[in-house]
Formats: structure tokens, C-alpha cells, sequence
């Protein structure tokens, strides 16, 4: 099992575009909350 | 969203592919494909390979940019009530 991601600690930082091609980054959006959404797949 | 936050949801499927699932289900917020799971792999979402798969993943971040709400799924449908979700903002909101 690899260790999880625990609350309190600081959100790792990206930066990905979206379907846009906007550049994103998660630190665009400090100062409010954000839900992070990681979708399921397959391999 | 309501309640001031930002949804940003990240899959694993390459540009064309996410954009046109994102396009035909006119998904309000922002999409944004990880095909090569760099950011997956940063936040230990995890993958299981019996079920040939890479299992939700929802967390919830502060306006500090502190996780506050982690939610790993264990199979391809456990992902977290809306409910759950908004009650954690709501506190972060009354916080904050």
C-alpha cells in the first residue's frame, strides 16, 4: 500500500492544462476552497 | 459550485478523448486530462491492478492550500457523497 495524502498537510502543487489548453495551476486558486476531483479509470 | 469553491476534476484519458467526454456531458467546471498521471501519481491516487483500474480520488483543500478532506476510493464506485463534501466546505467557509 503506498502512504496516502493525510488533511493538514499542503496540497502538492501542479500545474496541467486544461481542456482549453489553459495553463492551470492549483496555486490560481488560493483563497478559496477547492474540491479536487481525480477521476477513475482504466489502465 | 456554490459556497465559493472550485471544482477541479483531473482523468487520466488523453486531451481528445477528456474533451469530448467533458463536452457531451456539458461538465460546468474544469476538466483537465493527466494522461501521463504525473499528478495522479503526486497525490497516491491509487490504482489497482486486479481490477485493472485507477480508483476516485477526492480531496478537499483549504483556501491556504492545507488537504483538509481525502477521500481514496477503494473500488471504481466509491466516491464520496456531495453531502460529505459540503459540510467540509461549509466548515471551511465558517472558518475562514
Amino acid at each position: 500500500m503506498t502512504e496516502l495524502l493525510n488533511p493538514g498537510e499542503p496540497a502538492p502543487e501542479f500545474e496541467l492544462r486544461d481542456i482549453h489548453e489553459n495553463l492551470i495551476h492549483l496555486s490560481d486558486y488560493r483563497g478559496k476552497p477547492i474540491v479536487l476531483a481525480f477521476l477513475r479509470g482504466f489502465l | 459550485m456554490s459556497r465559493g469553491a472550485e471544482i477541479l476534476a483531473i482523468g487520466p484519458d488523453g486531451l481528445s478523448e477528456f474533451r469530448a467526454y467533458w463536452n457531451k456531458e456539458k461538465l460546468p467546471f474544469i476538466g483537465m486530462p493527466d494522461p501521463g498521471h504525473a499528478v495522479a501519481k503526486r497525490y497516491k491516487q491509487n490504482v489497482n491492478v486486479f481490477k485493472l483500474g485507477r480508483m476516485p480520488l477526492v480531496c478537499v483543500v483549504d483556501s491556504h492550500g492545507f488537504i483538509r478532506y481525502a477521500h481514496y476510493g477503494s473500488s471504481m464506485s466509491d466516491i464520496p457523497e456531495n453531502k460529505i463534501l459540503l459540510e467540509v466546505i461549509d466548515q471551511l467557509n465558517a472558518a475562514s
